[in-house]
């Protein structure tokens, strides 16, 4: 389904939308034991993981707005993975 | 100055704008708020359009009642600015149109959505130790850095992610840490999604097409929001740290959307608003205006976690 498009000759059809995005980044990295002693080292892994939150809220023109203002109405979550071009 | 009062009935609306200054203006408001229980909408004719841009950027989550707020101020003090609504001048327009499309997604959401319920939003928001928040691990030591989004995030409940009222831009574009810094190729999984509120029946919101996420296009990174996967790429300047959005958008929606649809976005992180404006011109004369109003980081050396908070308008033309 994607927008649609004005029914009304010469009016443009608007609609206002309020959402907020939450991301959040991790950088990957792997840890090496050493083979001869109990140190480990960790390396980059040139990739990050994280997720996405975005929340949606009613837009102050909704007749519902004030039912619930503030706390998110939809929340979609999405996974991230992020690999580093070399 | 005021042009335009009408909406819908709003209990307490009243007493809402009870403690606002005594301005001509207002007083008629007052009267009509108090007496018919009428939404007043404060319309403030200008030519001056960057007026506009600003009193929307301020308020653009709340653009009615809060620029009403303001208008009363700045009335006060007797400065003349416009409302979002000369934006918005069709706004007492209907613009909710219903077509067959929109009615398989509804349906398509509603037989999903009985999948879900409270207790799942929960699930959804923990199950992966990468989500919401790598922040969690780290509340015990920044539970008030990034104005107390670690501690939002990490409770795991989608009610705290809640709307900002005041959203003021900053002052300079969102710098990234080092760790992010490059030309990364992003992977997105859709991974579910809740329906927090307990004040609307679901039902009630379903029915809504005009909600965010239940049309493509309504959020402007994600344009797609029910795609198992789409991709995007994230390109940050190994010496500033800026990211570049132009690049991020058009790879996003182009993913989502499955062609080339971004015909020009208009952008420029250098001037006075770098957060502020984003534009997007498509085929077909679809015209989507993002302000991205608020934005909270933190950075930590291996983690970061940051709110981006937008209004997305999203305009069409007759279609002839």
């Amino acid at each position: 389904m994607t927008f649609s498009l004005s029914r009304e000759y010469g009016i443009a059809r608007q609609v206002i939308g309020n959402y907020a995005h939450y991301w959040t980044w991790k950088e990957d990295k792997e840890e090496v034991y050493g083979s001869t002693t109990t140190t480990t080292t960790t390396n980059t892994t040139n990739k990050m993981t994280g997720n996405l939150l975005t929340a949606v809220y009613l837009d102050a023109q909704d007749p519902l707005y004030f039912n619930e203002p503030s706390k998110p109405i939809v929340v979609y979550s999405h996974d991230l993975v992020a690999m580093k071009r070399q | 100055m005021i042009s335009l009062a009408r909406g819908a009935a709003i209990p307490g609306m009243h007493t809402r704008l009870a403690h606002l200054e005594t301005d001509a203006s207002l007083l008629a408001a007052l009267g009509a708020a108090a007496g018919s229980r009428i939404f007043m909408i404060i319309h403030f004719k200008s030519p001056n359009s960057n007026a506009v841009s600003i009193i929307q950027l301020f308020f653009g989550g709340s653009r009615f009642y809060f620029s009403s707020f303001f208008a009363a101020f700045v009335t006060y003090c007797h400065l003349i600015v416009s409302t979002a609504l000369s934006l918005n001048n069709n706004h007492h327009q209907p613009i909710r149109s219903i077509d067959n499309d929109v009615v398989t997604r509804q349906q398509l959401l509603q037989q999903s959505s009985s999948l879900f319920s409270a207790t799942t939003a929960a699930a959804i928001l923990a199950a992966s130790t990468s989500r919401p928040a790598n922040a969690a691990a780290s509340t015990t030591t920044t539970s008030t850095a990034g104005g107390g989004l670690a501690r939002r995030l990490s409770s795991r409940d989608p009610g705290q992610l809640t709307n900002r009222i005041f959203n003021i831009p900053p002052k300079t574009p969102q710098i990234y840490p080092p760790f992010a810094r490059g030309v990364w190729d992003v992977t997105m999984t859709f991974s579910g999604y809740t329906f927090p509120s307990t004040t609307i029946p679901t039902n009630q919101l379903i029915s809504n097409s005009d909600i965010p996420g239940f049309q493509k296009l309504s959020i402007a990174m994600l344009g797609d929001v029910g795609k198992a996967t789409s991709s995007y790429i994230l390109d940050i300047d190994t010496s500033t740290g800026y990211e570049n959005r132009i690049l991020s958008y058009t790879s996003s929606i182009t993913s989502h959307l499955g062609y080339d649809a971004v015909r020009e976005i208009m952008y420029n992180p250098k001037d006075n608003s770098p957060n502020r404006y984003l534009y997007f011109l498509y085929p077909n004369v679809r015209v989507m205006r993002i302000i991205s109003n608020y934005i909270i980081m933190h950075v930590n050396p291996n983690y970061c976690y940051y709110q981006r908070q937008q209004s997305l308008s999203v305009r069409s033309m007759y279609d002839k």
